[in-house]
């Protein structure tokens, strides 16, 4: 069992002054599934994400990735061990062009951040990896678009291909489908199931829409004002009467 | 098209300058010289804000390190050109690289106020040592070294001589600051500039990233400063006041940030309009700030910013045209 996990929180504990954003929460993310995060609005899911990707040091608690010990490592640190994140709003490079913002993770990831000489069309290794990532996405043909005059949901998608160029063994993807169209969903959550299948990674991600939820993840965590409220497979979250009443019944039947 | 268009307005331009001063007065030759060492001095400054987001008002800090760091090595090591130059350069690169430390800890206003007061720091330190720095007077009385290249030696004594060695110099600084900002560690800094958290989620320690662009940055400068003191037969306190700070910033925003040769572009139109301005009126800053003004206002992206794009434009225009 133990080595079936990629994530192992433990205790965790987030607060801000008196405020517990999240407080004494413990859980195992298994390796090679799709777990959910869900949980009201202000439950502390991003706070989650925050602490675990390390943009903000836990109070108390661990934090152990593939083995390894992370807890209050920084960003750039978690990274590299193969925690890929994206954004609940949209976070990405704006002025440069889409292939410029993959290959700005790709640079990162093979470790060419420091080549300053060689020009970066000389790389044709990481131009070719961009487009693969591009095509993957169905945004090949928007690579040298200014990443600005995207639609919506397409710059949802650079998010994500900026989160897959890092190689991640995990990707937490924090509200995927935050502010889409009914349409742009679908083709967030096909993608996403896509993504998964063909490359095998762990994927964890929080969301609103309960119906993507069901769809997609394997596992369900609930939080609830902090603290894990359950966690099981998606039947037993849909039955568990403290999430439904945490959820005041309705959201659920989704 | 656009593309061509540059290439040939780039061509154009080298030309120019090289060939134009073998034609011209001293008086064009010495405000050319000026205009090549602070268009360099202003794309070194623009390595930080317009690639890396990072606004410093501190600049002229490296300029001067490298403008005293000259006239001192001329002054009391009698060192040729190359090697006081080389020097200088690492002066004002080291200088930069314990500044950066502590100043990249912070972006936004933040770093543009660090930068500022580490800039008056400096300004104080050198106005007060007067028995090395020579207080308000400065540095002055040297002879500008010889160019010693191995197999001959030149006398840059000459407006002319001295023109042809800044220009490449200047030149080849700017190929090695192109050279950065197309590398993958100029996509770093362009990402940086645009989202420095998201980066650091990708793998990368911005802080470090950030100190060595500063420090890059500050060598070049270095660079710049070492030519002006030798233009200038002097290293003086003005080198590194805060008003000398402010002139890349203004040179950049009128040439364009965003464009690799705005800065350069920028401090050329900087010149002119002071040179001419100057002929009428001693009050020329006002109408600076004039010009200025709208510039900021009507054309955010600068002069070469704006033309490009307009360029862009009108190559969209005849593609869809016919």
């Amino acid at each position: 069992m133990e080595d079936r996990t990629i994530l192992s929180v433990e205790n965790l504990s987030k607060a801000f002054g008196k405020f517990y954003a999240i407080k004494d929460v413990t859980l195992q993310v298994p390796k090679g599934e799709i777990t959910a995060l869900i949980g009201p609005n202000g439950a502390g899911k991003t706070t989650f994400y925050n602490v675990v990707t390390g943009k903000y040091k836990p109070t108390t608690g661990r934090i152990v990735f593939e083995g390894r010990e992370i807890t209050g490592l920084p960003p750039h640190k978690t990274a590299r061990l193969g925690l890929g994140r994206s954004f609940q709003i949209t976070n990405i490079f704006l002025e440069n062009t889409v292939e410029e913002n993959i290959l700005a993770a790709l640079v990162a990831y093979h470790g060419r951040g420091l080549s300053l000489f060689r020009g970066l069309n000389a790389y044709r290794d990481l131009k070719e990896e961009a487009h693969e990532i591009l095509e993957m996405l169905g945004l090949a043909d928007r690579a040298r678009e200014v990443a600005k005059n995207l639609a919506y949901g397409d710059k949802r998608l650079v998010e994500i291909g900026i989160a897959m160029a890092g190689h991640p063994k995990l990707i937490m993807l924090d509200e995927p489908t935050a502010g889409m169209t009914p349409e742009e969903t679908d083709r967030m959550v096909a993608m996403i199931q896509g993504l998964f299948q063909e490359t095998g990674i762990t994927f964890f991600l929080t969301e609103h829409d309960m119906k993507v939820v069901f769809s997609i993840a394997h596992r369900i965590l609930v939080l609830h004002q902090g603290s894990l409220l359950a966690q099981g497979s998606p039947e037993e979250i849909r039955n568990n009467p403290r999430v439904r009443e945490a959820y005041l019944g309705g959201s659920l039947d989704a | 098209m656009v593309r061509g268009a540059r290439t040939i307005a780039l061509a154009a331009g080298i030309l120019f300058l090289f060939v134009y001063p073998r034609f011209a007065g001293a008086f064009p030759v010495l405000l050319l010289t000026e205009i090549v060492i602070f268009a360099l001095f202003a794309l070194s400054f623009n390595l930080l804000f317009g690639y890396t987001g990072l606004l410093s008002f501190g600049h002229a800090a490296f300029f001067g390190l490298g403008g005293y760091a000259m006239a001192l090595l001329v002054q009391h090591y009698q060192l040729s050109m190359i090697p006081a130059l080389a020097v200088s350069m690492l002066v004002a690169g080291l200088g930069a690289a314990i500044i950066g430390f502590f100043c990249i800890r912070r972006d936004e206003i933040y770093f543009a106020m660090l930068t500022l007061g580490f800039g008056m720091m400096v300004f104080t330190l050198v106005h007060q040592w007067r028995s090395l720095t020579g207080g308000s007077d400065g540095i002055t009385g040297f002879e500008v070294p010889l160019l010693d290249l191995v197999v001959k030696k030149f006398s840059l004594f000459s407006p002319w001589a001295f023109y042809y060695f800044a220009l490449v110099v200047c030149l080849l600084f700017t190929l090695f600051l192109w050279r950065i900002t197309h590398s993958p560690f100029g996509l770093i800094l362009r990402s940086m500039r645009e989202n420095a958290e998201r980066v650091s989620f990708i793998g990368i320690d911005i802080k470090f990233y950030r100190w060595i662009a500063f420090t890059l940055a500050g060598l070049v400068a270095g660079v710049a400063g070492g030519l002006f003191a030798m233009y200038d037969r002097m290293a003086s306190p003005t080198m590194v006041h805060w008003t000398m700070s402010a002139k890349p910033v203004l040179m950049a925003i009128l040439g364009g940030t965003r464009v690799f040769l705005g800065p350069a572009l920028g401090a050329l139109i900087f010149y002119l309009l002071e040179h001419f301005i100057t002929q009428y009126t001693q009050s020329w800053m006002i109408f600076l700030g004039a010009i200025l003004v709208p510039i900021v206002i009507f054309f955010p992206q600068g002069v070469l910013g704006t033309l490009i794009s307009w360029g862009r434009r009108l190559k969209g225009r005849e593609d869809h045209g016919g």
